[in-house]
């Protein structure tokens, strides 16, 4: 095994201790219910922080084409405020991002 | 529970999940090209799917691993960015029938992901482990297989049909956000104020990895809103 490879697997493996740790955490010492005001806040307020800051400016350089990607953040939002959900705003961006792409 | 009783929630489970294996299935060919571009394999980028089933943190880990991060910057990514599972774990734990064996309350731990939540956590009371198994075993394959795919097409499909798709995940991201966010001034607020802290970040730190920025901002900006808008347990319940 190359010492890329072996990197990527130990990577892989890394990521996939942590995020399954966090799924049976719960399970393993929960006996009721969290009634901490701050953790049960934290922990409903951090999923949108995490996906706004990841989103955010990312999308703008996810496609190389700065004008079509921003356009494609525009839609996604405006999507986000009809009752499209979530299939149809994702790939309806995409389709719009590459028609932006044949205009930019 | 009877056997019996556990077949029927197993079918239910696997019947009910099939909007989110083609859903998974579209999104995760996004995944693999982007896995693709970070150089992994084809194998290796299903194995990840396989193991991790998570959209967001499989996001962030290829980019730190394209930066080559270190091992405990991906894992701490991988807790910051689902930390959401471990309320979603509560939730559903307090959603089964009281008793429930430890092997049965893992079947539903390792099925969490936000969509298999949302479907469990909207289901008939009590919750039964094996209607979670079933979700997962309809949802993972979708997204393992999309995954494979993607990375194996990726070199196929046209340059400006792979750079549309490249934003499908930020696109999903985003709209994950502001969809639940828009019911809420607060929440509102906070999205704002979190993408803008991500672009001054960028600007003012370059050198910060991508995965130490997630952290940092997660944990700083959710510590101030929960001290500025600590919530009842009533207004979580409408998320």
């Amino acid at each position: 095994m190359t010492d890329g490879n072996l990197y990527i697997y130990l990577s892989i493996i890394s990521m996939a201790v942590a995020t399954n740790l966090v799924r049976v955490l719960p399970s393993l010492l929960l006996k009721r219910p969290i009634r901490n005001t701050f953790i049960r806040s934290f922990l409903y307020y951090a999923p949108y922080v995490t996906l706004s800051v990841m989103a955010f400016p990312s999308i703008l350089y996810s496609t190389g084409n700065f004008y079509g990607a921003l356009t494609g953040f525009i839609c996604v939002i405006l999507l986000s405020f009809t009752k499209a959900g979530m299939f149809i705003s994702t790939f309806g961006t995409c389709l719009i991002v590459y028609l932006a792409q044949l205009v930019f | 529970m009877t056997y019996e009783e556990d077949d029927r929630a197993f079918l239910r489970g696997f019947r009910d999940a099939f909007p989110i294996f083609v859903s998974y299935f579209t999104v995760s060919l996004a995944v693999g090209i982007n896995a693709k571009n970070a150089g992994l394999s084809v194998l290796q980028s299903g194995l990840m799917s396989f193991l991790n089933l998570t959209s967001t943190g499989q996001a962030a880990g290829i980019e730190i691993i394209k930066n080559h991060g270190a091992f405990l910057e991906l894992a701490l990514s991988q807790i910051a960015i689902n930390l959401r599972y471990l309320l979603m774990g509560t939730a559903l734990a307090v959603r089964l029938r009281p008793g429930q064996s430890l092997g049965r309350r893992l079947l539903v731990s390792i099925g969490i992901t936000d969509e298999i939540f949302a479907l469990s956590a909207s289901g008939p009371k009590p919750l039964s482990p094996l209607y979670v198994f079933g979700c997962y075993c309809m949802s993972m394959p979708g997204w393992t297989i999309g995954t494979m795919i993607g990375a194996a097409l990726g070199n196929i499909l046209p340059l400006s049909v792979v750079s549309a798709l490249s934003i499908a995940l930020y696109a999903m991201f985003t709209y994950l956000v502001i969809e639940p966010a828009k019911k809420s001034r607060i929440l509102v607020g906070l999205v704002i104020v979190s993408m803008l802290m991500s672009l001054l970040t960028d600007r003012l730190l370059p050198a910060l990895s991508f995965g130490m920025k997630v952290i940092i901002l997660t944990v700083v900006i959710a510590t101030v809103a929960s001290i500025l808008f600590p919530i009842a347990e009533e207004e979580e319940k409408n998320d």
